[in-house]
This record gives C-alpha cells, sequence and structure tokens, in this order.
C-alpha cells in the first residue's frame, strides 16, 4: 500500500491549511510506474484502431496492386535456377536488361520480380518470375521474351498471361473469371450472389425476428421470456460450418422436395438457413431496444383503449426505431460478411443472376474458394481476393456508417 | 358508433392481438424448431460413425491384413456384393475373396454402376489381383480352392488329389497361360464340377451348413471366409442365401463406439478410418495462443476505457475502432492474415500465425465484456479506495478488477466458443491436408516449437469433409460437427453458469 506522507502539519493548529498543500504526496517511482501502467492500457486499447488500420492499409495496397494497368507474364526458370536464389536474379536482372534494350517501353516502367512460391514436394524452394509491362510495350516485350525464353531454356507460363483490369471493368462487367486464359474480372457477379443470399436471408429474419422481439418484450411474461431468451442466443452460439452442413443435407432436399428440379447447390436453401442464423441479432437487439421504452408511453396508450398489438406496433415500435434500425443494419452486415453457410451450400459458379433457384457464388465463398489452393505471394489471383474482400469490406462499412447515422436521426432520449 | 359496432370492433381487435400473439410465438419457434432439426440431424448423421461394426476399431489402428481383407469384403456395400453372388457368372468363379478380388476396386464399380456392364462386358478379371491369382496357380496351392478339410473328409481330398481326371480336368500349365480372369474361369468351372461330382451323398451335415443353420456367424465366420470353401458352397447352391444371411448380421453386428474416430492421426484417407485427433489437439494448441493474445490485451484495453480514458476524440475513435471490428465479416481477417502475417512477418502458415489471427477476432468480444463487467462495479468502491490513498492503478488492481474477474471470465468463455467454431479466418491460411499433431509428445510443447507447426482445427476437418463429394465422408462430417457443438455449447452453458453464480454471490 502506498506510504502516505503526511504532510507536515502546521505549527499553528489554528491557523487554517493552505489549499493547494493539500495534495496526496505519492513517491516518485510510484508516479513512474503509473504513467507506465497507464501507456500499457492506453496502448492496449490503441491496438484496435492500429487493427483496423493496418486491415484497411493491407487491402488498399493489395487492391491498388491488383488495378494497375499492366501486362504480366510468368515465366519459370529451369529447376537449378528456381532452387538458388543467387541465380534467378541474376536471370530476372538479364532479362530486364534485355527488355529495357528491346520491347519499346521506359525502364521505369519495367518491373521484373524474382518470386518465391511455396516449397516443391521434395522441399528444394521454387522461384518464379513475374514481368511488368505497361500495355502499350505488349509485342516488343513478347519478342524480347521470347527470344530470352529460346536462349536459356526458360519456360514461359502462358497460361498466367494477364492483363490487369481497371476499375470500371472491376465494378461494371458481369463475368468474373481471373483464371482463365482470358481473364475477366467484373465482380458483379459474385456481388449479385452476395445481394440474392442477402435478401433471402433478410426476408427471413427481419419478420421473424422483429415478432419474436415484440412478443417477447410486450406480450411474454417473464417466466416465459427467461426461457425464451437463453433459447435464441442458443442459435448464435452454433459454429457457421454446422449451418452449412445443415443448410447442404438438410434444407436442399427438403427445398428439392418441394421445387422439383432444384440444383444441390443453391442460393435459397442458403440463404434461409443464414436467416435463421440472424434471428438472434435481430430480435434481442431489437428486444433491448424496446424494453428501453418507458413504461409511460404504453400505459397511455392502453388508456386510450389499445389493444397489445396497437401498442407494440404503433407506439413501442416507432419508439425504439433506432435501436430496431441498429439491429437491421446489424442483421445486414452479418448476412454480407458471412462465409461458411454459403461457401458450403450455395456452390461456386459465378453467374450474375438474382435467381435464388440457382447456384452462385457470393464475395466470401469466392476468397474461400481461391485462397484454399496454392497463391503465390503477389500473383493476380492472390490480388483478386484482396480486391473483392475490399468490395466486401467497403460494403460492410457503408452499412455501419448508414446505421449509425439513422440511429443518430431516429434517437430519442427518455 | 353504436353499441354493437363497438362491440365488433372490440371483438374484431381481440382477434387480431390473439393472432398477433401466436404470430409471435411461431416466430420465436422457428428459431426453436430449426435448432431441434439441426441437432437431430447431425446426431442421425454422426451415428453411422460413431457407431461401427465391432472390429473396425481395430481396424482403423494398423494396415489391413490378409485377414483384415475379409473383413473388407463385409463392408461393401450389400448391393455389389448381391450383384456379385447373385450373378451366375460371378458366383461360380467366387473364389478366396481376400486374395483374389480387388476389394476397393470392385466396391468402387459397385458404386459407381458400372459393375453390371463390367460383368456384361466379360471384364469382371479387371477386378482380380491378378499377380496373386497367378501366384497360388504357380504355386500350385489351387488345390486348396476346394478345401474341404471341413466339409469334405481328408481321405476324401487325397482321393481327389490323386485322381488323374481332376488334374486332366485342371490342366494347370494350360490355365497358367491364359490371362488370369479367364484362367480363373475356366478353372472353377471345372473345380465346381469336379466338386459336384464327388461329393458324397448323404454324408451328413457339413460343418458350414450346420453353422449356417444355427446362425453361429460371429465366431466362425473368420474361418469361414479363409477357408476356401467356395466352391462347396456353390457346389450346395447355398452361396448366395449364405452371404445373404451373412450381410444381414453385419448389418445387425454388435457395434461398439467408435474410439478410433479420437484417437487416429489419419483424417484424409478413407472415410471410415479418418479421425479427428489431429484437428482437435490443432485447435486446442490455436485457441490457446488465440486467449493468450486476446485476453490479457483485451483487458487491458477495457480497463483503460473505462477507468483511465478522458472523453476526447482520440477515444471516441478508439470506441469506434471497437465498434468497427466487431462488425468485420471474419473472411477480412483471413485475408490479413494472409498479407500480413504469413508474407509480411514471415510467420509462415502455422500456429501461432492461426492463433494470432483467432486473437484478433476474439479481442472486440473480450473488450466490450471487460467494459460490462467493470461498468457493473458501483463507485463508492472506487472512491472508497481513493478516499484511502490509492493511486489509479491501485484501485484497479485490487478492488475494480477482483470484482470484475467474473464477468471477465465469463466474456472471455463466450470468446473463446466463438474462436473454437470460426473456420473462415483459418481456411485462409491452412494447408490442406495435415495428418500429424504439432508435437508428438508433451516435451515438445516445452520447447515451443510447435507454434510454427502446421496446424489443423476441428472446423476446418469438418468443412473439407462436408465438401468432399464421396457421401461417405458427411457422416465423419457430422460427428465432427457434433463434437463441435457439444464443445461450444457446454462452454457458453459453463459462461452463463457462472455468470448466474457470480451475479448471485455479489451483493452490492
Amino acid at each position: 500500500m502506498t506510504t502516505l506522507q503526511r504532510q507536515e502539519p502546521s505549527p499553528n493548529p489554528s491557523r487554517p491549511v493552505r489549499a493547494g498543500k493539500s495534495r496526496l504526496h505519492v513517491g516518485r517511482w510510484r508516479r513512474v510506474r503509473e504513467f507506465g501502467i497507464e501507456s500499457a492500457l492506453f496502448l492496449a486499447a490503441f491496438s484496435a484502431v492500429l487493427i483496423t488500420t493496418g486491415i484497411v492499409l493491407l487491402l488498399l495496397i493489395e487492391s491498388s496492386r491488383f488495378f494497375y494497368r499492366r501486362m504480366e507474364y510468368i515465366i519459370l526458370p529451369p529447376p537449378a535456377v528456381q532452387a538458388d536464389a543467387v541465380k534467378a536474379e541474376e536471370l530476372a536482372g538479364r532479362i530486364e536488361t534485355a527488355l529495357t534494350e528491346g520491347s519499346g517501353a521506359i525502364h521505369a516502367q519495367i518491373e521484373v520480380i524474382v518470386r518465391t512460391l511455396d516449397a516443391g514436394p521434395d522441399g528444394t524452394a521454387r522461384r518464379e518470375i513475374a514481368v511488368h509491362v505497361p500495355k502499350e510495350a505488349r509485342e516488343g516485350t513478347e519478342r524480347v521474351l521470347a527470344a530470352e525464353a529460346e536462349a536459356q531454356s526458360l519456360i514461359m507460363d502462358h497460361d498466367r498471361t494477364r492483363v490487369r483490369p481497371n476499375i470500371s471493368e472491376f465494378l461494371f462487367t458481369t463475368r468474373w473469371a481471373p483464371e482463365f486464359r482470358d481473364p475477366r474480372y467484373g465482380v458483379l457477379p459474385l456481388v449479385s450472389g452476395t445481394i440474392t443470399i442477402t435478401l433471402v436471408a433478410l426476408l427471413v429474419a427481419l419478420p421473424v425476428g422483429t415478432t419474436a422481439a415484440i412478443y417477447l418484450s410486450e406480450y411474454a411474461n417473464h417466466r416465459v421470456r427467461e426461457a425464451m431468451k437463453p433459447i435464441l442466443e442458443l442459435l448464435s452460439a452454433v459454429p457457421t460450418v454446422v449451418y452449412g452442413y445443415f443448410a447442404l443435407t438438410f434444407v436442399t432436399p427438403l427445398l428439392q422436395h418441394f421445387i422439383p428440379g432444384l440444383p444441390g447447390f443453391n442460393m435459397l436453401g442458403a440463404g434461409l438457413v443464414m436467416g435463421v442464423m440472424i434471428i438472434p441479432y435481430v430480435s434481442s437487439l431489437s428486444e433491448d431496444a424496446m424494453q428501453a421504452v418507458p413504461m409511460s408511453l404504453r400505459e397511455g396508450s392502453f388508456a386510450m383503449g389499445a389493444t397489445r398489438m396497437q401498442t407494440s406496433l404503433r407506439v413501442v415500435v416507432p419508439a425504439s426505431f433506432s435501436g430496431i434500425t441498429a439491429a437491421y443494419i446489424l442483421g445486414i452486415s452479418r448476412a454480407i460478411g458471412e462465409t461458411m453457410v454459403v461457401a458450403i451450400a450455395a456452390g461456386l459458379q459465378r453467374e450474375f443472376t438474382f435467381d435464388p433457384t440457382r447456384e452462385s457464388a457470393t464475395i466470401t465463398s469466392y476468397i474461400v474458394q481461391v485462397a484454399g489452393g496454392d497463391l503465390p505471394h503477389g500473383s493476380t489471383e492472390y490480388q483478386a481476393i484482396f480486391a473483392a474482400g475490399l468490395m466486401l469490406f467497403l460494403m460492410t462499412l457503408a452499412f455501419n456508417i448508414l446505421g449509425a447515422y439513422l440511429r443518430k436521426k431516429y434517437r430519442q432520449a427518455y | 358508433m353504436t353499441n354493437e359496432n363497438l362491440k365488433a370492433l372490440i371483438a374484431r381487435r381481440k382477434t387480431l392481438d390473439w393472432v398477433f400473439a401466436t404470430v409471435g410465438v411461431l416466430s420465436v419457434l422457428v428459431g426453436l424448431a430449426t435448432l431441434s432439426a439441426l441437432m437431430v440431424k447431425l446426431a442421425m448423421d454422426a451415428r453411422h460413425r460413431a457407431f461401427v461394426p465391432r472390429g473396425t476399431v481395430a481396424l482403423a489402428k494398423g494396415p489391413l491384413s490378409p485377414d483384415d481383407q475379409a473383413w473388407e469384403m463385409r463392408k461393401l456395400s450389400g448391393d455389389a456384393l448381391r450383384v456379385l453372388l447373385t450373378d451366375d457368372k460371378l458366383r461360380s468363379t467366387l473364389l478366396d475373396v481376400g486374395q483374389m478380388i480387388d476389394i476397393p476396386r470392385l466396391k468402387r464399380e459397385a458404386q459407381a454402376g458400372t459393375l453390371q456392364k463390367l460383368i456384361e462386358e466379360n471384364r469382371w478379371g479387371e477386378v482380380l489381383r491378378a499377380d496373386n491369382v497367378r501366384q497360388l496357380i504357380s504355386e500350385k496351392r489351387t488345390g486348396r480352392l476346394v478345401n474341404p478339410d471341413r466339409f469334405v473328409p481328408e481321405s476324401r481330398v487325397r482321393e481327389l488329389q490323386e485322381d488323374p481326371r481332376t488334374g486332366e480336368l485342371l490342366d494347370l500349365e494350360a490355365i497358367g497361360t491364359m490371362s488370369p480372369g479367364d484362367g480363373l474361369k475356366v478353372m472353377f468351372n471345372r473345380l465346381n464340377l469336379v466338386a459336384n461330382a464327388k461329393v458324397p451323398e448323404g454324408a451328413g451335415r457339413s460343418i458350414l451348413q450346420r453353422w449356417i443353420a444355427d446362425g453361429d456367424f460371429e465366431n466362425n465366420l473368420p474361418r469361414i471366409l479363409n477357408q476356401r470353401r467356395i466352391g462347396s458352397l456353390i457346389a450346395e447352391d447355398r452361396l448366395g442365401s449364405f452371404v445373404e444371411r451373412e450381410l444381414v448380421l453385419a448389418r445387425q453386428r454388435p457395434k461398439e463406439l467408435n474410439t478410433a474416430f479420437f484417437t487416429t492421426l489419419r483424417s484424409s484417407a478413407s472415410p471410415e478410418t479418418a479421425g479427428i485427433l489431429t484437428a482437435w489437439v490443432g485447435s486446442l494448441c490455436v485457441i490457446a495462443v488465440c486467449m493468450l493474445a486476446a485476453v490479457p490485451v483485451g483487458v487491458a484495453a477495457g480497463i483503460y476505457l473505462e477507468e483511465y480514458a478522458p472523453k476526447n476524440r482520440l477515444t471516441g475513435l478508439i470506441e469506434i475502432n471497437i465498434a468497427n471490428l466487431a462488425g468485420v465479416p471474419s473472411i477480412i481477417y483471413g485475408l490479413m492474415a494472409l498479407g500480413l502475417f504469413v508474407y509480411l512477418l514471415h510467420l509462415g502458415r502455422s500456429i501461432l500465425t492461426a492463433g494470432l489471427t483467432l486473437g484478433l477476432l476474439a479481442l472486440p468480444i473480450v473488450i466490450m465484456a471487460t467494459r460490462e463487467a467493470i461498468r457493473a462495479i458501483p463507485q463508492n468502491i472506487r472512491e472508497a479506495s481513493y478516499a484511502c490513498g490509492s493511486t489509479k492503478w491501485q484501485t484497479v488492481r485490487y478492488h475494480v478488477l477482483p470484482y470484475s474477474s467474473g464477468g471477465i471470465l465469463t466474456g472471455s468463455i463466450i470468446a473463446l466458443s466463438r474462436a473454437i467454431g470460426e473456420t473462415a479466418p483459418i481456411l485462409t491460411i491452412a494447408l490442406v491436408f495435415v495428418t500429424n499433431t504439432p508435437a508428438s509428445s508433451f516435451g515438445e510443447y516445452l520447447s515451443l516449437k510447435w507454434l510454427w507447426s502446421d496446424f489443423t482445427a476441428l472446423p476446418l476437418v469438418m468443412f473439407n469433409w462436408t465438401s468432399q463429394p464421396e457421401a461417405e465422408f458427411r457422416y465423419n462430417a457430422a460427428l465432427a460437427g457434433l463434437v463441435l457443438i457439444v464443445m461450444t455449447l457446454s462452454l457458453n452453458a459453463t459462461a452463463i453458469y457462472l455468470r448466474y453464480r457470480l451475479r448471485k454471490s455479489i451483493k452490492w
């Protein structure tokens, strides 16, 4: 405990003690320690800001690399060179010199990078060389590279020759096919999948969740409420892979029973299960908001002769509108960002469709599908998932901001 | 409004009210119904893998011996076997199953529905193991193909073997020059004749017949199948019904609890012998790292925000960020793990990376729980502590934290249960087939080398198994999912119970 250093007693006890001298004296080391502890705690709290910044920066950087308008050629050196970092660098340098002289592009615009892949099956390192040139220098580059490949017995990986996309192609075209020889980078199919599944989920979750919340807060007595709330919380405690399994093995066959011709992977089943998954988020937040409405409002309504339904729909719900909006927005964010249910049950086809009985990939299931494979760092596929992730992050952020704005606008202080 | 109109209006309103209440109850029940349907479906699928025929656990522990291959025969799907045995061509040549027939191939063909085609095209020889057949022929062990040491008395065997006509009928040399399929076919047709011609009438019920009649299969089945008595069975035309009964018994065979699921290291081989030991241990290691990362930082941040933070823009910024992080989709954490931990910091696809990623995911939850717990402590306690001359940290450390530790613990457990079930963040950084536990002995755990090893986790293997096209893996996924749900729900229940107990014991 502190050694309480008492103030020097004033010589004349009858003289009042001056204000300002009655501070607690704390030893120097303790002050240093206190400052140190407070700084440490502050850093811990500030880490949240650092994490968010880190995420945003990473997404932005990789996406900007994705959008840089260039041709990309991939060259595989012979295995002896692949295993040796020094030789690989030398080779890269030679290629760069050759390109500077022969391809028609300025030296500053040419980029030759040695990329290390994951080790091969026998443990030796594998490297590939990526060449980036502006689109205009395409023919010259291809000529030079062909000559170099002949001379040094390199292999050009033609399947991975790419034109990097630009933003308008990314945002507005409707084919997403980065792995093909003629790659297409329109993100709209993924976005349409996300939107369709979200809509189906919301169609289930919003009505059911709000009605459940109204029932629990307005109609149910205390015992029923205490019994029902844990059950709804249990719904949110189930891991999402299990929901995905459920959607694939139970819901989809059930739906196929009612809708003949439904494919095995479809957005309807995934959307329904996701809706059920979101119900707890919507209902618990709405219910908290409704509980916060003061009883006087309800009593006034009852005094006017309204039934419980009229009271809840016309008095309580509008009064708690900001909380309910917050709940809805949370549900939407969760639905947009959900990964496992869609990855398992909604399939991996990329079509621009809003028909829930079809199979479609969403942004999240695309990221899962691609990231599960072999992704060399810096390749177009690698950067494509970051671009898709940025899209997702922006969508979620937009909804969060919208939610905060709506909440502030409709907030009622009681 | 007249009285009657009013009454009607009120009645209508009351009905509507009642209807609305019912709709509300139904909404809540929707959640309950889905949850129960989910659990029931999981349990029903999992029982196929949880309760397996006796002997499968032993099977899962090691490679298949030739005796075990007879077990494999029993695990063939009933339809495949029925096709095999009721078809005259095949039945007449069925012999020593364990050695002759390529069981996995047969199973594949049967399940793919191409077995019938193979038979019709007379290519059923392709499901035979050619070299085994050739070896048997060359070792002149074909005499044992009608081994009658139980059915036909020993003397009879000698008679058969010494009968020159047997040798002539068998003509082993000629058979040896044919393709194994044809040779076998010819051989058996001829042996059939021999067996048919030679088994004496009224020789008394053979032991096999007795066994069949008594239904005493359990103990005698291995012996029955390993002894190459099929010729006699064919001769007695009992083969079809024999195997039918055997199959029925196999389905009714006493089941045992599939402990191999939890103890075997294989997770990606055949569905029946796959297990979750690596995933289980991997999950535990990852969660340990996650908690070690999230709880200290989260509690510290919560303490700062509640006790120390002034009401300025910086604090507002921090709070906004925490609220934002709580809402970020978990796959974004996975992307961040990929870009930052794996490539930028060169931590590789290891347990450390996965633990840190999940720790980031759990951080906002821990922070919010800490703040709730600290907020619940009345101001008097702090003021009393300050009045005694404590500094801020002393107040926090000796007065605030002890009272809020219950809430913090509860929040950490809830964060833990959430982190266990998360797949998306670690999917991006996981390798697909990992079959070793991070460290093989306890000593290795102490040296912390396991932090850098490859990992797999329980939700990951469940995802992998669910995505397999083979339907058998779904049972594995169901059992893994059941384990996952039980873990998550019990953790949640623990947290709720702790919260209840602590709330009761603290009286302000």
